[in-house]
């Protein structure tokens, strides 16, 4: 008998066997589940296992009996506290009580004067195996709040550990300047790799929370699955490059026609294409090939690294899997990474699944999104990133209260060339943008005085368009985005800002005519 | 040689998985004038031990393990990089927290 069952029955203790198969017929009837026992040994035992309730006639509670069952329940961990129900033949109840010695005194007994009434006894069984019930539903609840503390403690060490080397290296590499303050090209480029690392970790994880919470909303729509993958290797041939592994792509012969968010389908075959680039050392080679099978259209990544070892199959898209194996950690994997592909995936009906014949013999992830019923439609072309502003001076604000941010964004634009007044908050961010009537200004959201919206308002209600606006905000959803364009921004831009994004947002000014 | 020139031709051995973290615990080592080498793993530090003599062994916890103890000449230093702030370790003569700064690592060898 499973415990679950166990919960829901009560066992009846009477040593005049009659009188218990006569209750037992009764409560049966009434749809109860129950059993009969006439020896307290195993009484006992049914407690350990969880049963549902006990029913005790007063003469199975021999003077020995009382206080070995009240040690068992004693013994019950602390949210369980089984209901019984005592049958008496004496008249007052506080007499009651003191005849039953420790066991009187617990809370959860019921007496009940005999005779009792059929309809009696039943009603005071339910009620006690109901009380049980409601026992193991809150015992059920406290467990699943307890794993979900384990958890998030162990969330919190993996990230605090995940966090460590990367700040490590940025720490010391920072330190490496000469006399005269500089840093080398090698130790500055792998601060840049590090805090880039540290950024996508972060952007993972509040993508992931985002799709736990239901929060990402697809933007749908029918396109070649080779559109998503023509994105996504944009992004990751630079990657490959620099760990000197070959990408060869082999594309379908038919359409592949999938409904999908093409931004998510893309982030999902870069972290596939990205994963194998991690794990395969230089000078290997992946495979990537799109093709059709039934109703569904596959991406087939086939790398020759190091492969996954047979035990670790079945767990590598649960998250965190990677921060739990040595290789991924020393390559920087905390493990989000895949977790979140395959949750997105489920978003849009796909699968993912892997294969490796073991460690050092490389792996094969193959991807799936159903085929959709109409053709692709055919996507414009993102706009490239400009390589760099065209070169002519501009007048810049910033209004940014973070001292390093600020000096750091003003040393950047100073460097291009720029003229740059940068403020620490939102009251002197708007006189400065109203007097100096600037090209461009970068404003931060949480910002003293008036925040970031308040200042695009009062700006804009001051000198209208006359001035492009950007919001520098470390909240970067699609709602922080709108919230900002409808406070008067003109563009939004994610912390941490990379000087590309910048560079990119000069390049789109219209040109000046008056020169700064 | 005493005093701190011969501390300064010491050699140092690094055990530290994380690429990056251990380039740049070499290159500001490499800067006060030790000679280092860096490994990623346990066997090729036990490989390097039975090559030459360390001074001083830098290494993650996470790293070490029974194989490489035993390899450990006695009289080298480890110094042992951690996650945490854990209780002294057997074994080790000093524990480093992860992040650490220039100046926390090399108080270590000059300690």
């Amino acid at each position: 008998m499973s415990a679950e069952d166990l919960s829901r029955r009560v066992l009846i203790v009477a040593p005049i066997g009659r009188d218990a198969e006569l209750m037992c017929t009764h409560l049966e009837a009434a749809g109860l589940q129950c059993g009969v026992c006439a020896d307290i040994d195993e009484v006992c035992r049914e407690i350990d296992r969880g049963i549902g309730a006990l029913l005790f006639t007063q003469e199975a509670l021999l003077p020995n009996v009382a206080p070995r069952l009240a040690r068992t329940l004693d013994k019950q961990p602390a949210w369980s506290d089984i209901p019984i129900i005592i049958l008496t033949g004496l008249p007052s109840l506080e007499t009651k009580s003191e005849s039953f010695g420790p066991l009187g005194r617990r809370t959860n007994v019921t007496f009940v004067d005999r005779p009792v009434r059929i309809q009696s006894l039943v009603s005071a069984t339910q009620s006690a195996l109901r009380a049980r019930e409601r026992q193991y539903q809150i015992h059920e609840l406290m467990v699943k709040l307890e794993d979900r503390v384990h958890e998030r403690d162990r969330f919190l060490a993996i990230l605090g550990h995940e966090l460590r080397n990367p700040l490590g290296a940025i720490l010391l590499a920072s330190q490496m300047r000469d006399d005269d303050g500089r840093l080398d090209g090698e130790h500055a480029q792998l601060i840049e790799r590090q805090s880039k690392h540290l950024s996508r970790l972060v952007n993972d994880l509040l993508d992931l929370s985002r799709v736990v919470s239901g929060k990402i909303v697809l933007k749908r729509q029918v396109i070649d699955l080779a559109e998503a993958l023509r994105q996504s290797f944009e992004t990751m041939s630079d990657a490959a490059a620099r760990q000197k592994v070959t990408i060869e792509v082999k594309h379908s012969e038919v359409p592949l026609p999938v409904n999908v968010d093409p931004m998510r389908a893309a982030q999902v075959i870069t972290n596939v294409i990205g994963n194998a680039i991690k794990y395969t050392p230089e000078g290997g080679h992946i495979v990537v090939c799109l093709e059709r099978e039934g109703d569904q259209a596959l991406v087939r990544v086939t790398d020759d690294g190091v492969g996954i070892a047979e035990n670790r199959i079945g767990t590598i898209f649960e998250l965190f899997a990677q921060a739990e194996n040595a290789i991924g950690r020393a390559q920087g994997g905390m493990g989000i990474g895949l977790a979140l592909v395959r949750t997105l995936l489920e978003l849009h009906e796909g699968t993912i699944s892997a294969k490796s014949d073991g460690v050092g013999k490389g792996s094969e992830f193959v991807v799936t999104f159903p085929i959709a019923s109409e053709p692709a439609v055919t996507v414009a072309e993102s706009p490239r990133p400009a390589a760099a502003h065209d070169g002519q001076p501009r007048r810049i604000v910033v209004v940014e209260d973070n001292h390093d941010v600020r000096d750091l964004l003003r040393l950047k634009l100073r460097r291009l060339g720029h003229e740059v007044d940068a403020v620490s908050d939102g009251h002197a961010g708007v006189k400065a943008i109203v007097e100096r009537r600037p090209d461009l200004a970068l404003v931060d959201i949480g910002l003293p005085g008036l925040d970031g919206y308040e200042v695009a308002a009062q700006v804009r209600r001051t000198i209208g368009q006359d001035v492009v606006l950007v919001a520098v905000s470390g909240f970067g959803q699609p709602e922080d985005k709108r919230r900002a364009i409808d406070a008067g921004f003109d563009e939004h831009i994610t912390k941490p800002a990379d000087v590309s994004d910048i560079e990119n947002l000069l390049s789109r000014l219209p040109p000046r005519h008056d020169g700064v | 040689m005493s005093g701190p020139m011969s501390r300064r031709i010491s050699r140092v051995l690094i055990v530290e998985p994380y690429a990056d973290l251990r380039a740049e615990i070499a290159a500001t080592l490499r800067r006060e004038h030790y000679t280092c080498d860096a490994v990623a793993s346990a066997d090729h530090a036990t490989i390097q031990l039975s090559r030459n003599a360390y001074a001083y062994v830098v290494v993650d916890l996470e790293v070490i393990g029974g194989d490489l103890v035993s390899a450990l000449d006695p009289s080298s230093r480890v110094i042992l990089l951690t996650d945490n702030d854990s209780e002294p370790i057997e074994g080790a003569d000093s524990t480093l927290q992860k992040p650490f700064s220039r100046e926390e690592l090399i108080a270590r060898f000059t300690s």
